[in-house]
């Protein structure tokens, strides 16, 4: 009977080949954790791998967006294919941010260029991905805003206002300490972040079942880890304990794997009936 | 009639194909209709005849926000006909469609377009036997696909006869149940709606109930009916 089971079940079903990837996307991020434990002795090691490894995988996760995007073509008549475009700019953002802090600290020996130029690619590649998560979800506010969904909005407010009173006033102290500019974007990056939550956790219930979903849901779940790690770097950073190639940079790591994922699991699934798995 | 049940279920398509459209694309919308054709073989055309399996395919392929699309169709079919729409928790497509066919056959009926009485057909207890195995077998064959339905229907006869069935439900709930495992709750609704849909009662889906309760409350019903006085067909032949 449970080829009956199987059959009904069957646009729920994850295939072979998934979970091959899924396989991958796991060995892959155990490697790099286990490089981290192995590597904690070294400093010198691990100030390389801290700066250098984000921007290749940054660049890993544009790559795939990007064959995406000249593969199907970007169309305004087309909602989805606009928030693909908006995914792969955030990304592409994402990784000029990654590689200029990458020049800093290893061509200029600057550990910590805070402000930067960095910052300003970092912040601009929220507008594009909060953008697409918005256009995604329009058609199915309803939904989000149902009395299920009302309840799950609200405890990610709640989280966020405790993150918000936790995290503010220490940052805009510290950057009173240095300059404006470094307050207010030491402030951009938690309040940005809550953004991407608030509508980024309730639709992962959304994408949960559907085969459909299933790329945007690996790119949702890389967007709420980059959360993760934002918080715990702004946090750690506040209280002194970050350090070049510190354990929450795994989130970070993890999130450009994931985003990839997603980006690679829409390149083949396409157009077509594969589309819907 | 046919004619009119033609122009129901284009007008119903059409619903659909806009919601689907409008909601996420056309891309999505071609990649549906080809899904469905090659892993259900289901054609667009045959998308009004088999909506409990469409249901399905809709949740599997866009899960929860399916109840949206569900939800958008309807709304388009009703205002096609110019029909008020009331959303309804937990309400199917199936369900608003039901809906949406009896307001317009109460709409259309008069005394003189329709020339035999309403009840003159309706199904009395002596039907009930009969109409019930109709509705488990065609409800199974809806979801599964024939082939995968006769697998089934050799499970169910494993232990109960479907000639027996009615002599036996609480044996054939529990072969309900051993043979489609968690769905087995889906597929009992979906005989409560069949089997109530075939009986002329109106179906309204309360959740947790089991198939027993609704076919206790069908039973119940038709008792009524006949206490009512409506003759059967074979009687009004």
């Amino acid at each position: 009977m449970k080829a009956l089971t199987t059959d009904m079940n069957a646009s729920k079903g994850t295939s072979h080949t998934q979970v091959s990837d899924v396989a991958i996307l796991l060995t892959a991020a155990a490697a790099i954790g286990l490089v981290y434990v192995l590597g904690q002795s070294d400093h010198n090691f691990l100030y390389l791998l801290s700066n250098g490894l984000p921007p290749l995988l940054a660049f890993v996760a544009f790559t795939v967006a990007l064959a995406g995007l000249i593969r199907y073509g970007v169309s305004t008549k087309n909602r989805f294919s606009t928030v693909w475009l908006g995914y792969s700019l955030g990304v592409l953002l994402w990784f000029l941010g990654e590689s200029t802090w990458a020049v800093y600290a290893l061509a200029y020996s600057n550990p910590d260029p805070f402000p930067s130029i960095a910052d300003g690619f970092w912040l601009a590649g929220y507008v594009p991905l909060i953008c697409a998560i918005v256009i995604q979800s329009w058609p199915f506010r309803e939904f989000l805003f149902s009395r299920k969904m009302l309840t799950i909005v609200s405890t990610t407010l709640v989280l966020a206002g405790v993150l918000l009173v936790a995290l503010i006033p220490p940052t805009f102290a510290a950057g009173n300490g240095q300059n404006f500019v470094a307050a207010v974007v030491g402030l951009a990056y938690p309040l940005l972040d809550v953004a991407l939550l608030v509508i980024a956790l309730p639709i992962l219930f959304l994408y949960g079942r559907g085969t459909f979903w299933r790329p945007f849901l690996f790119v949702t779940v890389g967007l709420i880890l980059t959360f993760g790690g934002d918080v715990l770097f702004t946090w750690t950073s506040l209280n002194g304990t970050y350090y070049d190639g510190s354990y929450l940079e795994l989130l970070f790591h993890w999130s450009y794997l994931t985003l990839a994922y997603g980006f690679y699991l829409r390149l083949r699934s396409g157009k077509g009936t594969r589309m819907l798995g | 009639m046919a004619a009119h049940d033609d122009q129901f279920s284009a007008a119903l398509l059409e619903s659909m194909d806009d919601a689907i459209r409008s909601l996420l694309s056309q891309d999505v919308l071609d990649a549906f209709h080809s899904n469905l054709l090659e892993k259900r073989s289901i054609a667009p055309k045959d998308i009004p005849n088999q909506l409990p399996t469409v249901s399905i395919a809709l949740r599997g392929y866009f899960g929860p926000s399916s109840e949206t699309i569900e939800k958008a169709t309807a709304q388009r079919l009703f205002s096609k006909y110019g029909l008020e729409f009331h959303k309804r928790e937990s309400a199917q497509l199936s369900d608003y469609v039901e809906k949406a066919r009896n307001e317009l056959n109460s709409a259309t009926a008069s005394p003189t377009a329709t020339p035999e009485p309403a009840s003159g057909d309706m199904p009395l207890r002596d039907d009930f036997d009969r109409i019930f195995v109709e509705s488990v077998k065609e409800t199974i064959e809806d979801l599964l696909g024939k082939d995968q339905a006769k697998l089934a229907f050799r499970m169910i006869e494993r232990e109960v006869p479907f000639d027996k069935l009615m002599h036996h439900l609480p044996t054939f709930y529990s072969a309900l149940r051993t043979t489609f495992g968690k769905d087995s709750g889906r597929i009992e609704t979906a005989i409560a709606r069949k089997l109530y849909l075939k009986l002329s009662l109106q179906f309204i889906e309360t959740p947790m109930t089991e198939l027993g309760k609704y076919v206790e409350a069908a039973l119940l019903k038709l008792d009524q009916r006949e206490r009512d006085g409506f003759f059967t067909i074979s009687d009004a032949k």
